[in-house]
Order: C-alpha cells, then structure tokens, then sequence
C-alpha cells in the first residue's frame, strides 16, 4: 500500500490533472493577524515561507461543487468504476450533511461507481489513492476501460484552527482529481507511473499538540525522509535523484524545500514552487496541483520524468515518479 | 473479488460510554462548537447532541485512538507486517493529532496503513468491496471497523462504541463470499445460502457483535453461511460470510474502561 515495489501492482496511466481552485483568496497575513499572531511572526511566513495569499470559498462558493468540477474535468464526459477521494481533515463541514457520498457520486456523473474516502494518513492521501488505484487496475478480472477516480481536496478555511500549522504554513481551500487508468487502455494518458515510495514514523502523531523540541525534531525528520524515499522511488524506476527532471513538491514553505535542496544536493530550479506565493498549501493536492500549473504553462516535455512529493502530518511521505507521455497540445 | 478469509475477530467495546450533553460544555469549548456545527449540518437543534467524553486520565483515549489500540491488541501482532485498513467516518474528538499514527505506535505496527472513510454505517459491509481488490493477493491485512462517535444525536442513534478488528487471510475460519448489494437467490451463489443466518443493525459493528455472539455460543456450525446487514437511513449493506471452519476462528471481546 505505502511503498509498492511494483510487482504487485499495475504499471497505470495517469490522466492531465484538474485543479479547481475558489474564487475567492485571502492573504495570509490576514489569516495570521485574525489569529492573533505578531507582525514578526507573520513576516516570517511571507518573506522566509514564501507564503502571501490562500485559496479561501467566496460567499456562495461551496466545497462540494470544487470536488465535483475537478472530477468532472478530469473524467472528460467518461465514467469511472471507482472514486477515491483523498481528504487530509477528519473534521470536514461540508461533508457532515448525510448522504455526502452519494452527493458526490450523482454531481460526478458516475452514480454506480463504488466511493471510498482514503483518510487518516494527512496529506499524503492523495498519492496514496494513486496507489491504491494501481491495485485496482492489478486485480483479478480487471479490465482495459477500467477507471479509477482520484479526487483530492481538503476546505482549511471552515476553521482558522484548522487551517494554520503554527510556525509552518497556512492551508486553503483547493480540489484536484485524476484519471488513473490500466496499463493496457484505450485511453491516451499524459503520465506514465513509473515508480512510489513511502515511509511512515508514528513518532510524531501528537502533530499540533507536539512540543517545540519535537516539532524541531519532526522537521528535522521530514528533511531526511523526502531525501530517502525521493532516492528509493527513483531507484525502482531505475533512475537516480539526478536524472529527475522535476519536483512536484508538497507546497507548505519555501523554507522546507530551500533545506532540501541544500540538504539533497538538487537544484533549486528543479522544484516547482510557482504556486506557493499565489496558492500556498492546499492540504494533499499540492504535488498534484504543481505538475498541473507545470504542465499548463509549457514547462513540462515528452520524457520528462517527475517526482511527485507529499509530507503528512503523523508523520508519512509518499512519492510517485511519473513520466510525461507527449507533447503539450 | 479475491479469496479472502477471516481468521481472527477481536472487540473491544466500552464499558461505560461517558457521554455529556454538548449544551453543558462551556461555549468556547471546542467540542461544543463542533456538536453544534453537526447539529447545523444535520439539521436538528444542537442541545441534542452529546459529547463523548474520554476515560479520566487516558491519554489515548483523549486523542481518539484508545478502542482501536485495544481491539488490535486483543487480536494480537500479526507475525509478518501486513496492511491495516482503519475503517471509521466522521469527526474524532481531538482533530489536533493524529489517531491512526497515535495508533500504529501504541501496538507497534511496522506495516503499511490507510484510513477508509465517509462509508458511514456501511463501513461495516461495504469496505470489503474493497478488500475485494485492495489486500494484495499473497499479502495478509488487518482491519479495524470503529463505530466510536465523538458526537452523538441521542434520540435517533444508538453506537455501539466498539471497534472490530480482524485478521484477513488467504485461508482460514469464515470466507468472505459476497459483498454490497447481496441477493441470496443469486445463482452465483451456493443455495446453502439462501437459510444464512441474517445479522442486522444500523451502525457499522452492529452485525459483527452479533456474529460474535452466535459463533461463541455455537448457533452458527460448520458449512452454514452468515449475512452481515447494515442498515443506514439512506441505503443497505451486505456480506455474506461462510463458516467453514468456525471452530479454528480465534475470536476475542476486550471491554474499554477507567
């Protein structure tokens, strides 16, 4: 499940990536000061994190409609068989009302799809849906039109609480989705998985209620683990860190990736971080969200290999390597 | 689906659900605002929703993870890591930490594992649909099916405040034969099926504290075949189970208390 050595599992496509974002924002300097936090600490995440506006709902905008209109976009009038929708909050308002499922399933257009919520592993979710949808596709019976769903998304702004991990980052509110389909489909993918990773240390599930040493340590951590299992997923697609074309990296601070960089020995240039400033951390589709603006704006070639990296609270990351499949219509 | 078996059921049940109505807390209490933010949702006045209150002084059970610690305990480590799926929908009581990695560390668990949501009291039938495909089919998993509300609406829901765990296996004591929407008159089913012992209830353990219940008192024998109902307000699930060798099923029922 967590790091598939890729015998067990499918070789899958992956569909362009959708990303529905509000149209609604907020800067984060006004997220911080509502909260109470001093003009000092508040410059630390905009000039050293990188971070100025969030993705915030608008009045009337609902979270709901950003999952459904990724989805929509990303299934392109087909169906799917599966929806994994990957959250990164165990407390989600919009999705208390009764019946949020089958919401979703009739919004998306596939009201016989089979819907699983993949949870409880923060913000790695929705890498790890990609992963599970691989099993899908490697089962028993399985067929070439098979599609799988793989919706992310998270809203932060219900809650400020719930949106600000001190010292680090502030999240907003963002959807994305993909089709992750069988290695023999009719269909033309944009990606091809190549290759994952994970790790997990349990040490760390107090999460906001961790004391500074340990957040100090969890950080620390972090650093390491990326490094690890960036150099193993690259490993099973028998490539090096250095012949990875691009990071998609997980969008929480700029401080994190420039320790990385310095610490891993990768160019800078390499992550793509466009979105931070403008967009900042959006719970589990960051990675996601960094290869779609990468490929929307021309940066992304046929043969590119790129890695996609998700850190969670708890503490897990999760890496998929992806090859991109053409070139940019 | 795959061939799946379960070898081992483990529960752990509260001794003594402590719940508190919300309308008690003090008004900046989280806990009271977040009962009062599913009362919104759900549409119903928020002086009926209680708060679960944890066990004095247990840490675990402050962060959410204590029933599921203690059921996975009580169905004891598995020999070789293997994938955990924990089955639970809706709010925890603390949505500061983390309650499945505050789990893994309490047992020890060196395996994969992935939480299963927003199945409701479906979770209980329908995440073996799952399983179906998601258990690698040479791999072992465990899963843990929790109907432990942190919120609760007292006039119209009745938790069992338990959590399920079992042992998934290539073979083993019950076999897994169906699952979703299960018509016994099905032709692809063995029509030793159509007497199965129906097990029913509206929340997601409902049907597997019955299934206990009967296998330890010996009203389900060898050969006979079991249907697992839940039955939520909007749809039903189902899973049908063979016994095939209930007598080697290792079962065990743990109570949570101060």
């Amino acid at each position: 499940m967590g790091a598939p050595p890729g015998t067990l599992c499918a070789d899958v496509g992956l569909s362009r990536v959708s990303v529905q974002f509000p149209r609604g924002n907020e800067s984060v300097d006004r997220v911080l000061e509502r909260a109470g936090y001093s003009a000092f600490e508040r410059r630390v995440f905009a000039k050293f994190h990188g971070l100025r506006d969030t993705p915030t709902l608008a009045p009337g905008e609902r979270m709901e409609d950003l999952l459904v209109g990724a989805g929509r976009e990303a299934l392109a009038g087909c169906g799917a068989d599966v929806v994994l929708y990957a959250h990164s909050q165990v407390v989600q308002e919009f999705a208390i009302r009764p019946g949020f499922a089958r919401r979703m399933l009739d919004g998306l257009g596939v009201p016989g799809a089979e819907f699983y919520g993949i949870s409880h592993i923060n913000c790695v979710s929705m890498l790890r849906a990609v992963e599970v949808a691989r099993r899908y596709h490697a089962r028993p019976g399985a067929g070439p039109g098979d599609r799988v769903l793989v919706l992310g998304g998270d809203q932060g702004s219900y809650d400020d609480s719930a949106r600000i991990i001190p010292g680090v980052t502030v999240a907003g509110d963002a959807a994305a989705a993909v089709v992750v389909h069988p290695p023999r489909s009719q269909e033309s993918s944009r990606y091809r998985y190549l290759s994952g990773g994970a790790v997990r240390d349990d040490r760390f599930h107090r999460v906001l209620r961790m004391t500074q040493e340990e957040l100090t340590r969890y950080a620390k951590a972090c650093l390491g683990y990326v490094a690890t299992v960036l150099h193993e997923a690259a490993g099973r697609a028998g490539l090096r860190v250095t012949d990875l074309d691009w990071i998609m990296p997980d969008l929480t601070s700029a401080t994190f990736w420039r320790d990385f960089c310095r610490a891993a020995g990768v160019e800078r240039d390499r992550v793509c971080l466009d979105l931070l400033p403008v967009r900042g951390h959006n719970f589990g589709i960051d990675a996601m969200s960094a290869l779609w603006h990468a490929d929307l704006t021309g940066r992304l070639r046929h043969g590119d290999r790129c890695a996609l990296i998700a850190v969670g609270a708890g503490a897990y990351v999760q890496v998929v390597v992806v090859e991109v499949v053409g070139e940019q219509p | 689906m795959t061939d799946l078996y379960i070898d081992a059921l483990a529960i752990a049940v509260r001794a003594q659900p402590r719940l508190q109505p919300s309308a008690g807390l003090p008004v900046r209490d989280e806990r009271r605002r977040m009962a009062a933010m599913i009362a919104r949702n759900r549409g119903i006045p928020a002086e009926r929703m209680s708060v679960r209150q944890p066990l004095p002084g247990n840490l675990a059970d402050a962060e959410d993870y204590a029933i599921t610690s203690r059921a996975l305990d009580a169905l004891g480590r598995p020999d070789h890591d293997q994938p955990l799926f924990l089955v639970r929908s809706g709010p925890v009581t603390d949505p500061m930490t983390a309650p499945l990695a505050a789990t893994l560390h309490a047992v020890g668990w060196t395996g994969d594992d992935m939480g299963v949501s927003h199945l409701e009291e479906q979770g209980g039938t329908q995440v073996f649909s799952l399983l179906g495909w998601a258990v690698p089919e040479n791999r072992r998993a465990t899963v843990v099916i929790v109907d432990d509300p942190a919120y609760v609406d007292e006039q119209t829901e009745k938790p069992t405040f338990a959590a399920v765990a079992l042992r998934l296996a290539r073979t083993g004591a019950l076999r897994v034969v169906a699952s979703g929407e299960v018509d016994l008159e099905a032709r692809a089913l063995p029509r030793a099926a159509r007497h199965a012992h129906a097990l029913s209830g509206p929340g997601a353990c409902d049907a597997w504290l019955d299934l206990h219940a009967a296998l330890s008192s010996g009203t389900v024998s060898r050969g006979e075949f079991v249907l697992l109902r839940t039955i939520g307000d909007e749809c039903q699930g189902s899973l049908l189970l063979e016994a095939v060798r209930p007598q080697e099923l290792i079962m065990t029922r743990v109570p949570l208390e101060d």
